[in-house]
Protein backbone atom coordinates (compact mmCIF):
# COMPACT_ATOMS: atom_id res chain seq x y z
CA UNK A 1 0.00 0.00 0.00
CA UNK A 2 1.46 3.38 -0.95
CA UNK A 3 1.19 6.50 1.20
CA UNK A 4 -1.06 8.04 -1.49
CA UNK A 5 -3.45 5.06 -1.25
CA UNK A 6 -3.47 5.37 2.55
CA UNK A 7 -4.48 9.05 2.33
CA UNK A 8 -7.22 8.19 -0.18
CA UNK A 9 -8.61 5.44 2.07
CA UNK A 10 -8.65 7.81 5.08
CA UNK A 11 -10.81 10.20 3.04
CA UNK A 12 -13.14 7.32 2.09
CA UNK A 13 -13.52 6.30 5.75
CA UNK A 14 -14.37 9.90 6.69
CA UNK A 15 -17.10 9.92 4.03
CA UNK A 16 -18.50 6.57 5.27
CA UNK A 17 -18.56 7.90 8.83
CA UNK A 18 -20.26 11.15 7.82
CA UNK A 19 -22.86 9.15 5.88
CA UNK A 20 -23.53 7.03 9.00
CA UNK A 21 -22.52 3.75 7.40
CA UNK A 22 -19.90 3.05 10.10
CA UNK A 23 -19.99 3.82 13.83
CA UNK A 24 -17.56 6.13 15.63
CA UNK A 25 -15.79 3.13 17.13
CA UNK A 26 -15.43 1.47 13.74
CA UNK A 27 -14.12 4.70 12.25
CA UNK A 28 -11.54 5.00 15.03
CA UNK A 29 -10.44 1.38 14.54
CA UNK A 30 -10.07 1.88 10.80
CA UNK A 31 -7.90 4.96 11.39
CA UNK A 32 -5.72 3.01 13.84
CA UNK A 33 -5.40 0.40 11.10
CA UNK A 34 -4.25 3.12 8.71
CA UNK A 35 -1.56 4.19 11.20
CA UNK A 36 -0.34 0.59 11.25
CA UNK A 37 -0.48 0.46 7.44
CA UNK A 38 1.72 3.56 7.28
CA UNK A 39 4.30 1.92 9.54
CA UNK A 40 4.17 -1.31 7.49
CA UNK A 41 4.68 0.60 4.23
CA UNK A 42 7.68 2.50 5.59
CA UNK A 43 9.29 -0.56 7.20
CA UNK A 44 8.75 -2.65 4.07
CA UNK A 45 10.39 0.08 1.96
CA UNK A 46 13.35 0.12 4.34
CA UNK A 47 13.69 -3.66 4.10
CA UNK A 48 13.54 -3.54 0.30
CA UNK A 49 16.25 -0.88 0.30
CA UNK A 50 18.46 -3.13 2.44
CA UNK A 51 17.81 -6.07 0.12
CA UNK A 52 18.92 -4.01 -2.88
CA UNK A 53 22.01 -2.88 -1.01
CA UNK A 54 22.73 -6.49 -0.03
CA UNK A 55 22.72 -7.67 -3.64
CA UNK A 56 24.85 -4.66 -4.64
CA UNK A 57 27.45 -5.48 -1.95
CA UNK A 58 27.48 -9.14 -3.00
CA UNK A 59 27.91 -8.23 -6.66
CA UNK A 60 30.81 -5.91 -5.75
CA UNK A 61 32.47 -8.64 -3.67
CA UNK A 62 32.09 -11.09 -6.57
CA UNK A 63 33.67 -8.64 -9.01
CA UNK A 64 36.54 -7.88 -6.64
CA UNK A 65 37.22 -11.56 -6.03
CA UNK A 66 37.59 -12.07 -9.79
CA UNK A 67 40.30 -9.38 -10.00
CA UNK B 1 73.87 16.95 7.39
CA UNK B 2 72.46 13.55 6.44
CA UNK B 3 71.27 13.13 10.02
CA UNK B 4 69.54 16.50 9.90
CA UNK B 5 67.66 15.60 6.68
CA UNK B 6 66.63 12.22 8.11
CA UNK B 7 65.38 13.93 11.27
CA UNK B 8 63.38 16.36 9.14
CA UNK B 9 61.69 13.55 7.20
CA UNK B 10 60.98 11.68 10.42
CA UNK B 11 59.33 14.80 11.84
CA UNK B 12 57.24 15.28 8.71
CA UNK B 13 56.21 11.62 8.74
CA UNK B 14 55.07 11.60 12.37
CA UNK B 15 53.22 14.92 12.12
CA UNK B 16 51.63 13.80 8.85
CA UNK B 17 50.35 10.71 10.61
CA UNK B 18 48.72 12.90 13.24
CA UNK B 19 47.35 15.20 10.57
CA UNK B 20 45.94 12.23 8.69
CA UNK B 21 44.20 11.03 11.82
CA UNK B 22 41.95 14.11 11.93
CA UNK B 23 40.13 13.53 8.60
CA UNK B 24 39.96 9.79 9.27
CA UNK B 25 38.22 10.39 12.62
CA UNK B 26 35.85 12.91 10.99
CA UNK B 27 35.15 10.52 8.13
CA UNK B 28 34.42 7.60 10.41
CA UNK B 29 32.14 9.58 12.70
CA UNK B 30 30.30 11.07 9.72
CA UNK B 31 30.02 7.74 7.95
CA UNK B 32 28.96 5.75 11.00
CA UNK B 33 25.26 5.60 10.01
CA UNK B 34 26.21 4.64 6.47
CA UNK B 35 28.64 1.97 7.67
CA UNK B 36 25.98 0.66 10.02
CA UNK B 37 23.46 0.51 7.17
CA UNK B 38 25.95 -1.31 4.96
CA UNK B 39 26.69 -3.81 7.71
CA UNK B 40 22.98 -4.23 8.43
CA UNK B 41 22.23 -4.83 4.75
CA UNK B 42 25.06 -7.30 4.31
CA UNK B 43 24.06 -9.28 7.41
CA UNK B 44 20.37 -9.46 6.40
CA UNK B 45 18.64 -12.72 7.38
CA UNK B 46 18.05 -14.90 4.30
CA UNK B 47 14.69 -15.76 2.75
CA UNK B 48 12.61 -18.03 4.96
CA UNK B 49 10.02 -20.36 3.44
CA UNK B 50 7.96 -20.69 6.62
CA UNK B 51 7.80 -16.94 7.21
CA UNK B 52 6.69 -16.37 3.62
CA UNK B 53 4.10 -19.13 3.81
CA UNK B 54 2.56 -17.78 7.03
CA UNK B 55 2.24 -14.25 5.58
CA UNK B 56 0.63 -15.75 2.49
CA UNK B 57 -1.88 -17.62 4.68
CA UNK B 58 -2.95 -14.41 6.44
CA UNK B 59 -3.23 -12.62 3.10
CA UNK B 60 -5.36 -15.39 1.56
CA UNK B 61 -7.62 -15.67 4.60
CA UNK B 62 -8.22 -11.90 4.54
CA UNK B 63 -8.93 -12.02 0.81
CA UNK B 64 -11.49 -14.82 1.26
CA UNK B 65 -13.11 -13.23 4.32
CA UNK B 66 -13.61 -9.90 2.55
CA UNK B 67 -16.03 -11.73 0.26
CA UNK B 68 -18.16 -13.24 3.06
CA UNK B 69 -18.76 -10.12 5.17
CA UNK B 70 -22.52 -10.69 5.19
CA UNK B 71 -22.16 -13.82 7.38
CA UNK B 72 -20.84 -12.81 10.79
CA UNK B 73 -20.23 -16.35 12.06
CA UNK B 74 -18.07 -17.21 9.03
CA UNK B 75 -16.12 -13.98 9.49
CA UNK B 76 -15.56 -14.78 13.16
CA UNK B 77 -14.39 -18.33 12.39
CA UNK B 78 -11.97 -17.07 9.74
CA UNK B 79 -10.80 -14.33 12.06
CA UNK B 80 -9.92 -16.83 14.81
CA UNK B 81 -7.81 -18.79 12.34
CA UNK B 82 -6.20 -15.59 11.05
CA UNK B 83 -5.44 -14.53 14.62
CA UNK B 84 -3.71 -17.85 15.30
CA UNK B 85 -1.65 -17.74 12.09
CA UNK B 86 -0.59 -14.09 12.54
CA UNK B 87 0.44 -14.83 16.13
CA UNK B 88 2.37 -17.89 14.96
CA UNK B 89 4.10 -15.70 12.36
CA UNK B 90 5.00 -13.04 14.93
CA UNK B 91 6.45 -15.66 17.27
CA UNK B 92 8.27 -17.45 14.45
CA UNK B 93 10.05 -14.26 13.28
CA UNK B 94 10.93 -13.08 16.76
CA UNK B 95 14.18 -14.98 17.38
CA UNK B 96 15.63 -15.34 13.88
CA UNK B 97 19.02 -13.52 13.93
CA UNK B 98 19.38 -10.31 11.86
CA UNK B 99 15.65 -10.27 11.25
CA UNK B 100 14.62 -7.01 12.96
CA UNK B 101 12.77 -5.63 9.91
CA UNK B 102 10.58 -8.72 9.63
CA UNK B 103 9.98 -8.67 13.37
CA UNK B 104 8.56 -5.13 13.09
CA UNK B 105 6.42 -6.06 10.06
CA UNK B 106 4.98 -9.27 11.49
CA UNK B 107 4.26 -7.56 14.82
CA UNK B 108 2.29 -4.87 12.98
CA UNK B 109 0.32 -7.45 11.01
CA UNK B 110 -0.53 -9.30 14.20
CA UNK B 111 -1.68 -6.04 15.81
CA UNK B 112 -3.94 -5.33 12.85
CA UNK B 113 -5.56 -8.78 13.06
CA UNK B 114 -5.80 -8.62 16.85
CA UNK B 115 -7.56 -5.22 16.77
CA UNK B 116 -10.10 -6.61 14.30
CA UNK B 117 -10.66 -9.70 16.43
CA UNK B 118 -11.19 -7.56 19.54
CA UNK B 119 -13.70 -5.41 17.67
CA UNK B 120 -15.69 -8.49 16.68
CA UNK B 121 -15.50 -9.91 20.20
CA UNK B 122 -16.73 -6.67 21.80
CA UNK B 123 -19.51 -5.78 19.37
CA UNK B 124 -22.64 -7.70 18.50
CA UNK B 125 -23.34 -5.58 15.44
CA UNK B 126 -20.57 -4.96 12.91
CA UNK B 127 -21.25 -3.03 9.71
CA UNK B 128 -20.50 -4.59 6.34
CA UNK B 129 -18.57 -1.45 5.33
CA UNK B 130 -16.25 -1.84 8.33
CA UNK B 131 -15.81 -5.55 7.62
CA UNK B 132 -14.84 -5.01 3.99
CA UNK B 133 -12.53 -2.08 4.79
CA UNK B 134 -10.82 -3.91 7.64
CA UNK B 135 -10.12 -7.10 5.71
CA UNK B 136 -8.91 -5.04 2.78
CA UNK B 137 -6.45 -3.39 5.18
CA UNK B 138 -5.20 -6.77 6.41
CA UNK B 139 -5.00 -8.12 2.87
CA UNK B 140 -3.05 -5.10 1.53
CA UNK B 141 -0.61 -5.05 4.43
CA UNK B 142 0.01 -8.79 4.20
CA UNK B 143 0.72 -8.35 0.48
CA UNK B 144 3.18 -5.51 1.16
CA UNK B 145 4.96 -7.67 3.75
CA UNK B 146 4.94 -10.65 1.40
CA UNK B 147 6.66 -8.60 -1.31
CA UNK B 148 9.32 -7.38 1.09
CA UNK B 149 9.97 -10.79 2.68
CA UNK B 150 9.91 -12.59 -0.67
CA UNK B 151 12.76 -10.46 -2.03
CA UNK B 152 15.14 -11.41 0.78
CA UNK B 153 18.53 -12.79 -0.29
CA UNK B 154 18.57 -16.52 -1.00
Amino acid sequence: MTLQEIRQLCEEYAQEYQAGRISAEEYKDLLIGMEISKAVTMNAEELQEKEELHSYINATINVLSLV
Amino acid sequence: MVGLVLNYFLLVRTSMKKLLLIPVVFLLSGCAPLLYKLYDSYMLAPYDNVEYSLVNKVRTQAEVTEGVCSTKTTVETNLEEMYFVSRELKNFSQHIPDNKDSIKLTKDLYELVNNTRNHYLNNKEVSAVYCKAKFKQIYSNAETIQKAIGARPR
